[in-house]
């Protein structure tokens, strides 16, 4: 679905990603671990194009993305969605705007059927009553909401998220957690979640990737991941190690 | 240490380099503006909201700044020509320096400030907060979206926004040479206005057309390559406007010269 291979980028002579490779299968979510500068969400703009690689290819439902034009690239960008880590919702427009955004610029669908889909999507990440309110109005976790909202709008069959529970509370994280599980679950959506936060990995991942300076350190299941002895892996748990822990027991992982 | 690296860190030459890379970057937008500009049906209720924005924004400025300039260039003018016993002609001096020169300039200046920091800000705080990325990631490109409505915006307003300020200078000078010099207001908007040539049409309804050209694409430009968060959003409309307002001078002093040497 995803295959990234022997992907490089390199900005003024730094390499923000450095021979990156991994896959990411049919409704399978993967999440991308690793802390902050590693890396992930320029991997992210990688696999939606936005960006081009210096070398290494990406390939997205078997076409090879990297050498595309923008206007080559629609009919991808038509299947695969992304939030951005800072929602990066359209703040002149309103909720509903921003939700309609996709339709109304790429659909030939009537008005009154753009309109149905609004109220189902907001119905699905709850805020059905937001409609009319500007982002800036809206809390931290509503925005996230919103900007889920707006990403499936157009039902991709893939969804992007970069660090979708980062900066929220314990039960607003939870209930974006529960959304992307959700989507999973109903709608087959095949995912890459990118985050730092060992448990809600652990709550949605099928597989997890961790990341440090550019490079992937390790690619494989929690249980793996928990297990390995790769001083760096280690390093990244170990003050998580407890938390960790603790979840493994009530989950009966590992 | 080779030389080449030497030189390499040498600041000057560094930013000899990044102005050379910068103009070539507008370069290629302006072009892909042009290339794009058919999209402006597609993006009509966006152009015209930019219409809207300009002209709402800017017809206050645009009035004070003709009213004041006509009001200035009376008195000024009016007392020099009085030493020769011309000041009967102050209707004519003050409608050429007004409709040819300082009509289109200070109105570019002012839109140039006004628009280019509305729209350096505006596209430079939606491209550190990714709304450029996401516009991208659903397929819409930026440039037919923003850039070309905010051109298309500012080439059709220009214009109408200098004759404001060119008319209301021109009966500004009216009053005050009624008020002050004593030339007879009939007399002053006689001279004033059927002593133009159409060179001098010409000259002055072209200027805001190419000035809004610049200025809509520069400011434009220096939003989109926006980096650095909400400090380089400033440092962007802070560039958008030195520049643009320098390309309007200099685009006024090119245009005067040309058209002096062709017409
Ligand atoms: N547009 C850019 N130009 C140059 N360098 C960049 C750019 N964007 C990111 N970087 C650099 O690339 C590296 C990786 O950044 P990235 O945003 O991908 O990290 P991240 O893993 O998402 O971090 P975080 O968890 O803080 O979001 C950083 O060192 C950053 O400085
Ligand atoms: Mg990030």
């Amino acid at each position: 679905m995803i295959r990234v291979e022997h992907v490089t980028v390199e900005v003024e002579e730094r390499k923000i990603l450095d021979d990156v490779s991994f896959e990411v299968r049919k409704g399978e979510t993967k999440v991308i671990l690793g802390p902050s500068g590693a890396g992930k969400s320029s991997l992210l703009k990688i696999i939606l194009g936005l960006w081009k690689p210096n070398s290494g290819s990406v390939s997205v439902h078997g076409v090879e993305i990297t050498h595309l034009s923008e206007r080559e690239k629609m009919p991808i960008r038509r299947r695969m969605s992304m939030v951005f880590q800072g929602n990066a919702l359209f703040d002149s427009l309103t909720v509903a705007e921003n939700v309609a955004f996709f339709l109304q610029e790429h659909s030939e669908m009537a008005e009154e059927e753009i309109r149905k889909r609004i109220e189902d999507c907001l119905e699905f990440v709850n805020l059905s009553e937001t409609q009319d309110l500007l982002p800036e109005e809206l809390s931290g976790g509503m925005k996230k909401r919103v900007a889920i909202a707006r990403a499936i709008s157009f039902n991709p069959e893939i969804i992007l998220y970069d660090e979708p529970t980062t900066g929220l509370d314990p039960l607003n994280a939870k209930i974006i957690t529960g959304l992307i599980i959700r989507l999973k679950k109903e709608r087959a959506v095949t995912s890459v979640v990118v985050t730092h936060i060992l448990r809600d990995a652990f709550a949605v991942g099928d597989s997890l990737a961790l990341m440090s300076e550019g490079r992937v350190v390790f690619d494989g299941s929690a249980e793996g991941l928990l297990a390995s002895t790769d001083p760096f892996v280690e390093d990244f748990l170990s003050e998580i190690r407890e938390e960790a822990d603790l979840l493994t027991h009530q989950t009966g992982r590992g | 240490m080779s030389v080449a690296e030497l030189v390499k860190d040498i600041s000057p030459i560094r930013a000899f380099k990044g102005s050379i890379q910068r103009l070539q970057e507008y370069s290629i937008f302006t072009f892909e503006n042009v290339r794009s500009l058919s999209s402006v049906w597609r993006y009509r209720r966006d152009t015209m909201e930019q219409m809207y924005l300009i002209g709402a924004q800017s017809f206050l400025i645009v009035f004070l700044s003709g009213l004041f300039m006509g009001i200035i260039m009376s008195i000024e003018g009016g007392h020099r020509l009085e030493t020769f016993g011309a000041k009967l002609l102050v209707g004519r001096t003050t409608s050429l320096a007004l409709i040819r020169e300082l009509g289109p300039v200070i109105t570019g200046l002012m839109l140039a400030a006004r628009t280019g920091a509305k729209n350096a800000s505006e596209l430079g705080s939606m491209q550190v907060s990714e709304q450029i990325d996401a516009l991208r990631a659903f397929g819409t490109n930026p440039i037919e979206k923003l850039a070309v409505p905010r051109l298309v915006a500012a080439l059709i307003m220009f214009l109408p926004l200098t004759l404001v300020a060119d008319l209301v200078g021109i009966v500004g000078g009216m009053l005050v040479s009624d008020l002050w010099l004593h030339v007879d207001p009939s007399f002053y908007w006689h001279s004033a206005v059927y002593d133009l040539k159409v060179k001098d049409l010409v000259v002055g309804f072209a200027k805001p057309v190419i000035f809004s050209f610049f200025i809509s694409t520069i400011s434009c430009y220096y939003g989109l390559a926006t980096t650095g968060g909400t400090v380089g959003v400033g440092r962007a409309a802070v560039n958008a406007v030195v520049v643009a307002s320098v390309i309007v001078l200099f685009n006024d002093f090119i245009f005067t010269k040309v058209i002096w040497s062709i017409l």
